[in-house]
């Protein structure tokens, strides 16, 4: 059974940290970064996946990813391939410690596994 | 032009140049990738792609997004907001049928709320400087919420119009248009109360109506649309503020004192519709400036050819020079011998050109230009675009 679609606000609030997470340890481009996303959360967002690339430009505004187009080998349109910069690694850590923290104040209130 | 090809135009309206290009090459090879993925799942090539094209979602979302992006919305809302003070002038008096407007309640919640202090601290000086202004000069910001949330402040796009009192009016001028208010009487002029929200995706004419407190209206540029298909006769538009559009013995006074209705962003509305037969070119990629507000008072005219109450297009790139988006449009009747061509002081002082080739030259150079059209909207249905040579423009600081 399909778990159920996340609300989009609650995913709003998510998303830079999903999408710096995809992008910590090597580059990637949209349509890997997509796969990934959902790859990861396994349908759990319900998405429209035209909507990350405004998002990663957003991330690209802060400063926090910079994307560089490059020829894939197996031809087609350039990619855009984003790599994280050194902001965007503090602002990945500073983002997961909010999740943390957040997190474990509502297990704190609905109880159940940490 | 292929599916594809349509689909990254939709979704990259609005951003214009290098940027356009680089966001649809990104997107191409994001629907390249997708199409790669489900072939290897076992899809033909046309269904591939339209699986493709089905993941990404719709190409108008995907625009709104980028264009947030990249002018960012509260931003982008005071800037518009900052040309759309207006004092209301009193309404004229007129022995017709007087079509009441209203804002779509989503406007009026985007645009009546006041910055948040965080937002004030990102806004550039020249932003917020006339932003703080335009509050206070409404009388601060409770004032200023109130008196936008009941209609008084001009929002971009105008306000509606209420069907009921278009389809009066026709009815009283003897003009069929079928019955719009009967779905089983359909006939292809019905679409006033067929199509209610948007749909930009459907080919054709595409009206957009929206209920608001049980009552259907429709935006200026949707009615005009309407009109030009459901008859044969002559659009004709005259005077500036709440102006009456006479279609044969019908004559509708479109606005109100409290909600007015502006000529210029009516004829705007035809331009951005691209409804009238005009070729303007790059229409779509315009951002255009809504004509009702008060300017800074070192914001810069020039002198134009005509009478009064003629109205011209301003193309500037002043705000596209400022990483703003593209060139502004702007329509304006002529006011004492001038119309205004930015809502704030332009330094330094804009060259004034012919063509829009020049304008583009003008662009390439980082200089401020600007060029004038002179726009005959006597007939709705026929709006029609003249350069004026540039030799006939004369800036003149206020």
């Amino acid at each position: 059974m399909n778990t159920s679609a996340m609300d989009p606000q609650q995913l709003k609030g998510h998303l830079d940290l999903l999408l710096l997470a995809t992008l910590e340890d090597s580059p990637r481009y949209g349509g890997q970064i997509i796969a990934d996303v959902q790859a990861a959360t396994d349908g759990f967002f319900n998405l429209r996946e035209g909507t990350l690339y405004p998002s990663l430009h957003r991330l690209e505004k802060a400063g926090w990813i910079v994307g560089e187009f490059q020829q894939l080998p197996r031809g087609g349109s350039p990619v855009k391939v984003y790599t994280l910069t050194e902001s965007g690694r503090t602002e990945l850590r500073a983002q997961r410690e909010r999740y943390e923290r957040f997190a474990s104040a509502v297990r704190g209130v609905i109880g159940g596994q940490g | 032009m292929t599916e594809t090809d349509r689909f990254l135009k939709r979704a990259t309206r609005g951003l214009w140049g290098q940027k356009k290009r680089d966001v649809q090459t990104e997107l191409r090879a994001g629907v390249e990738d997708k199409i790669y993925r489900h072939r290897l799942n076992g899809l033909g090539e046309a269904e591939a792609e339209r699986a493709a094209l089905r993941d990404l979602g719709s190409p108008a979302t995907i625009a709104r997004s980028f264009n947030y992006v990249h002018t960012g919305p509260q931003l982008a809302r005071m800037t518009l907001l900052l040309g759309l003070t207006g004092l209301v002038g009193l309404q004229a008096v007129a022995q017709m049928q007087t079509i009441q407007t209203a804002y779509k309640p989503s406007d009026i919640k985007d645009v009546c709320r006041v910055a948040t202090p965080a937002e004030l601290r990102i806004a550039p000086p020249a932003v917020k400087q006339p932003y703080l202004q335009l509050i206070a000069n409404y009388g601060g910001a409770q004032a200023f919420l109130q008196r936008c949330r009941s209609g008084e402040v001009p929002i971009a796009g105008g306000p509606l119009l209420k069907v009921a009192d278009v389809l009066s009016a026709l009815k009283a001028g003897g003009i069929q248009v079928g019955d719009q208010t009967n779905f089983n009487s359909a006939s292809m002029t019905m679409p006033l109360i067929v199509f209610t929200g948007i749909n930009h995706d459907t080919p054709g004419p595409v009206y957009q109506t929206t209920d608001i407190h049980g009552e259907r209206y429709i935006g200026t540029g949707d009615l005009i649309a309407f009109l030009t298909f459901a008859t044969t006769l002559p659009l004709q538009l005259s005077g500036v503020r709440n102006p009456v559009l006479q279609i044969g013995q019908a004559k509708l006074q479109l606005g109100t004192a409290r909600t007015p209705v502006l000529s210029t962003n009516v004829v705007t509305q035809i331009i951005l519709r691209g409804l009238g037969g005009l070729n303007l070119p790059r229409p779509a990629e315009m951002v255009y400036g809504m004509d009702g507000g008060s300017l800074q008072p070192s914001a810069p005219h020039l002198s134009v050819p005509g009478q009064d109450g003629e109205l011209f297009a301003v193309i500037q790139n002043f705000e596209r020079l400022k990483g703003h988006g593209s060139e502004w449009l702007m329509v304006r009747a002529r006011t004492g011998g001038t119309v205004p061509i930015a809502f704030q002081t332009v330094t330094p002082a804009p060259r004034l050109v012919t063509t829009l080739k020049e304008l583009d030259a003008a662009t390439a150079r980082k200089e401020n230009a600007v060029m004038v059209y002179r726009l005959d909207a006597a007939d709705l249905r026929h709006v029609t675009l003249a350069q004026i040579p540039a030799s006939q423009l004369h800036l003149t600081p206020r």
